[in-house]
């Protein structure tokens, strides 16, 4: 019985453990890539949904996938 | 509330008194015991094994009357009903070379499969995974008339004598499934994990099911709990070569006196799949993880069951394109990936029923509350904002009462419902189908008879469905179905001959009448129609079959007709680039059946040879072909019973070769399939004496055969289906022991 609930614990923990997710984001820019670099969880979820400020004033829609 | 008590009090009203069952199991012709016999009781979803003199002993059984099925290796199962005041049994059990009969429960009446009035198949996963197969719908697929609509190996959708999505009902333990099937890649929401056996009804069955069970049901068992006062731990692992797949799970069951408990939790892995020239097919990717709990309770004449499962998965869209022009190539990659991209589906299934069954002398009554919601997120052009993100709720009831009229008939009357809302996250950045909602009503009767050797049915139903939108377009439609079914059947030793008549409904979905708009999923623009009548279909069903003591000959015909089938009919216009579909109806005729054998040579009777061919021709009221029909398919399978007395002991080895014919009836938008054939080996086995660690090996497309399936939605990208997988199962019985009462 010990045995059983240590396996199960063990499977619990395993399977509810959650991990950081990054991804490379770009923008496209005259036919290019611009690569922004990683953003990980809500700074990832930001870029994506406000996209790109450039120093002009620019709003590029950003990428954040192989795509 | 006071007759809700008054009811509830009546139920109860049985004294209990000591409860124990027992008897022996001999073969009928030598008198001989039998030993490790299944004695199975169906109520309780489980029972206990005989012993080494052939008897066995069940304590705390039922005070109403109840069913046991008893059954052994090389006999014929049987299926006998319990009388309170027995409290002995002897069993004979006939010797048999061919054995393939199942308790069929998803008719009302659970009767063995030779006695059933419909047209069901019913498989142990066990039996159907002497091959193993990547998902449970191609495992299904093994069944006559029953197909795999793919999207690579994540997504799959039961196909059954050409009809699905919508028109396939999925039910598990009686719980109704939804789970957005109207998709075309919104795949089955059922995996392998704690699954005992799969009924297949193949055709309408509206009667029981009600509301869109159109062409068919798939009905979904679980495993059965401990066996009385036992606890039981497993756990079992399997390799996939082709995807790199890793598919895991651990079980925990128990039973103590009145209570039993199930748990399993399971966990799948896979990478891209590989095709014939060491090609992968990008994104084809997908993982996930569930977790299955029930509970059982039972007390004198009253027996509860909570069920509980979560799934969560997430599947790689392979073919992904919104170019009008490309090549294969596009779709393919040297490097197989593991790592989580777009496009991709996120699901999350919920499902739960709570069961209250009362057993009375002459009559049970079943009551069942369930709940099931589906999340669908599609990621298409960002990583963390959902294309689309819909949640499907659903909320069902079910109330049925068997009464046994005399030794010869038995009533059953019920009503069935459900409450249905589909939503749209205001995240989301495409809407698909509106925020809609749905309320079915039915309630049916029919009379169940048995006489001698034959076996009838006959039944009739109403139901009334009402869909309407939440917000935003004022819809409101409502929809009635009359249904029936009859049957009858006559089966010998030697002889089983059944007719069944029935018709299904099924209104058309939110999505067929509402649609304006672009589904990425089928690159079409999609225009439904406001006026659309729901689809109703009659299908008559034929069964014969000769049993001799090594032979098996079935022939099994069958005609479909539906009236006002809905089909997408593509039109020359373009909106945005995509082909304009609009939703039509027409009058359609489908139409074909099985032809299987089963040898079993005198002279060698560890030699099994199987053979079926399912055949199916459809047409429209123009003549013309309807959409996705299954290509033809013969079924070969040379299966070995091999009874070694060593530590590495092998039970079975089985060789399969399915030939799948030309599918040149194709519809207006479909392109022509060729042939192709496919070569199958499975090993299954043990490592030492007690069977506590068990294998099962085996290549599936063994030839490394170059092939695209009519049914796969990837087929107008001409990506093939996987090459060679090679196969390694282990299940390993960690524990089972004896609980102290």
């Amino acid at each position: 019985m010990k045995k059983a609930i240590f396996i199960m614990a063990l499977a619990t923990t395993f399977g509810l453990a959650s991990c950081e997710e990054c991804h490379e984001c770009h923008y496209d820019l005259n036919g290019s890539q611009i690569e922004l670099g990683e953003y990980c969880d809500d700074g990832l979820e930001e870029i994506e949904k406000s996209g790109f400020t450039d120093t002009d004033g620019t709003v590029y829609e950003v990428h954040c996938h192989e795509h | 509330m006071r007759y809700l008590l008054l009811v509830f009090g009546f139920l109860f009203l049985k004294i209990g008194f000591a409860q124990v069952l027992e008897g022996t199991i001999v073969d009928a012709k030598t008198g001989e015991p039998i030993p490790y016999a299944q004695v199975y009781c169906l109520e309780l979803h489980n029972g206990t094994t005989s012993d080494e003199d052939g008897f066995w002993k069940l304590e705390q059984v039922l005070s109403g009357k109840f069913s046991l099925q008893f059954s052994a290796v090389g006999y014929e199962s049987r299926l006998i009903n319990v009388e309170k005041t027995e409290s002995s049994l002897q069993i004979k059990l006939e010797g048999a070379h061919i054995n393939l009969d199942e308790v069929i429960v998803s008719t009302s009446v659970s009767n063995l499969q030779r006695f059933n009035t419909s047209p069901v198949d019913a498989r142990k996963l066990s039996e159907l995974n002497n091959i193993q197969q990547s998902t449970l719908i191609e495992a299904l697929s093994n069944i006559p008339g029953v197909y795999n609509l793919s999207t690579g190996n994540g997504i799959s959708k039961p196909v059954i004598r050409g009809l699905s999505g919508m028109r396939v009902l999925t039910v598990q333990n009686g719980l109704r499934i939804e789970n957005q099937q109207w998709g075309g890649d919104h795949g089955f929401a059922l995996n392998e994990l704690g699954v005992n056996k799969v009924e297949v009804i193949k055709g309408p069955s509206s009667l029981i099911y009600g509301a869109d069970a159109l062409g068919g049901v798939i009905y979904v068992e679980d495993e059965p709990y401990a066996n009385a006062n036992e606890n039981v731990i497993e756990a079992s692992t399997k390799f996939e070569s082709n995807s790199m797949a890793s598919i895991n799970s651990l079980s925990y069951k128990t039973s103590k006196n009145h209570l039993r408990f199930s748990v399993h939790g399971g966990y799948f892995n896979r990478a891209d799949y590989r095709i014939p020239g060491n090609k992968f097919v990008a994104n084809s990717r997908n993982s996930g993880s569930s977790l299955k709990a029930a509970v059982g309770y039972h007390k004198n004449n009253w027996i509860t069951n909570l069920r509980y499962q979560f799934l969560n998965s997430v599947i790689g869209l392979p073919g992904h394109t919104h170019d009008s022009v490309f090549v294969t190539e596009d779709f393919l990659t040297n490097n197989q990936r593991r790592s989580y991209t777009i496009p991709s589906q996120n699901i999350t299934n919920h499902l739960a029923l709570w069961e209250n069954k009362f057993y009375f002398n002459k009559s049970n009554v079943v009551a069942q509350v369930g709940f099931t919601s589906n999340r669908l997120q599609e990621f298409e052009e960002k990583i963390t904002i959902p294309g689309i993100d819909m949640t499907l709720t659903n909320y069902t009831y079910s109330l049925r009462w068997n009464y046994q009229i005399n030794d010869y008939f038995e009533l059953v009357a019920g009503t069935q419902g459900m409450i249905q809302q589909s939503q749209n996250a205001p995240a989301a950045l495409d809407i698909l189908i509106t925020n809609s909602s749905f309320s079915d009503a039915g309630a049916y009767s029919l009379i169940v008879g048995s006489y001698k050797l034959w076996n009838f049915k006959a039944g009739a139903r109403y139901d009334q469905r009402t869909v309407a939108t939440l917000k935003g377009l004022d819809f409101q439609k409502q929809f009635e179905g009359l249904n029936y079914a009859l049957g009858v059947a006559r089966s010998s030793r030697n002889f089983t001959g059944r007719l069944n008549v029935s018709s299904g409904f099924r209104p058309p979905h939110i999505s067929e009448i509402l649609a304006n708009g672009v589904h990425h999923g089928s690159t079409r623009f999609l225009i439904g129609d406001l006026n659309l009548a729901a689809e109703r279909a009659t299908q008559i069903d034929l069964y014969l079959a000769a049993h001799g003591e090594h032979l098996e000959i079935i022939v099994n015909p069958f005609v479909n007709i539906i009236n006002n089938f809905i089909y997408q009919d593509p039109s020359n216009q373009f909106i945005n680039g995509y082909q304009v579909f609009n939703f039509q109806q027409t009058n359609a005729v489908l139409s074909g059946g099985d032809i299987a054998f089963h040898y079993h040579p005198h002279l060698a009777h560890w030699l099994h040879l199987e053979s079926n061919f399912s055949m199916l021709q459809t047409q429209d009221e123009f003549g013309n072909p309807l959409p996705q029909i299954p290509q033809n398919r013969i079924n070969n399978t040379v299966k070995v019973d091999l009874n070694s007395k060593n530590n590495f002991k092998i039970n079975t080895l089985s060789l399969q070769y399915a030939y799948y014919f030309n599918q040149n009836n194709v519809s207006a938008f479909e392109t022509p399939t060729q042939a192709f054939s496919l070569l199958n080996l499975g090993v299954v086995g043990s490592f030492d004496k007690t069977q506590k660690l068990e294998f099962s090996f085996g290549i599936n497309n063994l030839l490394n055969e170059s092939y695209i399936d009519h049914l796969s939605r990837l087929k107008p990208y001409l990506i093939n289906n996987p090459g060679r997988n090679f196969y390694l199962k282990l299940n390993y019985l960690i524990s089972k022991t004896k609980v102290k009462v």
